[in-house]
């Protein structure tokens, strides 16, 4: 299984981000380097890409605030 | 006053016209073709589209988006879907639409400094066209942020960001919605009808936003 994490350092840590969206539903197959998420800080949207081809399991639903760092998904 | 305003934001951008959702994945095609390249660059766009509606694709994922987006686009204000931040806007052409790309090392991006920047350039434009303008919420405007350009109060303009990573590059799409002339009060009206149709219902105000062409005609 491999991680999919939010990344770190490109927001302050005061600020609130959450995912807005998965693009693929949990169970679907993706390709590395594929757009699966987006995080939305305020009005930016930050792209979440596939660390790994496989099978995506959603950990953390759309919707739902989230922190740098954290993980919120694995690709199996 | 759009040419002088247009030069004042990026002196070297012809303004296209677009047409509708081509123009709006112009955006990412250029984005993605400048982080190809994997160096430092910035490159500034200046454009208008048709009358459309450009929704989020948060939005896009909602149970009710198809119906609510053939509604729309049978009342004259077709949708199509961004990757930036935000909610639904407008396009037309009554309104400019500026994109900035830059493209950075990983690690080398803060896209709260970078979106004070991308700010700085817009109100030092309409500074060099007479306009006093400043960043803020605007109570009841559409897509509301603590980044769009305001005027005496009013809502001018909307700005959201994009980020993408390519391998250890980082591009960013700052986009600004400058209301240059039009008819605000319609572009709330389509917005609002779209976004009830998805079941959404937020309290817009019409006197939140203005134009630039307003601003100037009746300076506060």
């Amino acid at each position: 299984m491999t991680d999919i994490t939010v990344p770190a350092g490109l927001w302050n840590d005061g600020d609130e981000a959450a995912i807005s969206a998965w693009l693929y539903a949990d169970g679907d197959a993706v390709a590395e380097g594929a757009v699966i998420a987006e995080i939305m800080v305020e009005k930016t949207s930050f792209e979440l890409t596939a660390p790994a081809s496989g099978t995506l399991h959603i950990d953390i639903p759309a919707e739902t605030a989230v922190t740098a760092g954290e993980v919120v998904g694995r690709i199996g | 006053m759009l040419g002088a305003l247009a030069r004042a934001l990026a002196p070297d951008a012809p303004i296209a016209h677009g047409n509708g959702e081509a123009a709006i994945v112009e955006d990412e095609r250029r984005l993605d073709a400048l982080l190809g390249d994997q160096r430092t660059a910035e490159h500034a766009r200046l454009w208008t589209n048709n009358r459309c509606l450009v929704t989020t694709r948060r939005f896009a994922r909602m149970d009710r988006f198809a119906e609510a987006a053939a509604a729309s686009s049978a009342r004259g204000w077709p949708v199509f879907v961004r990757a930036s931040g935000g909610t639904t806007v407008v396009h037309r052409p009554g309104i400019l639409n500026f994109s900035l790309y830059d493209i950075a090392p990983n690690g080398t991006v803060d896209i709260n400094t970078h979106f004070e920047r991308f700010t700085r350039r817009l109100t030092a434009g309409f500074a060099a066209i007479g306009v006093a303008a400043e960043t803020g919420w605007v109570a009841g405007s559409y897509c509301d942020g603590r980044f769009n350009i305001v005027s005496a109060g009013q809502k001018i303009a909307g700005t959201a960001c994009l980020v993408r990573k390519r391998g250890g590059w980082l591009g960013v799409l700052a986009h600004a919605a400058i209301s240059i002339d039009g008819d605000t009060r319609a572009d709330l009206a389509a917005i609002t009808e779209f976004e009830r149709a998805l079941g959404l219902d937020v309290p817009y105000a019409p006197e939140a936003h203005t134009t630039l062409t307003a601003t100037i005609r009746n300076p506060h």
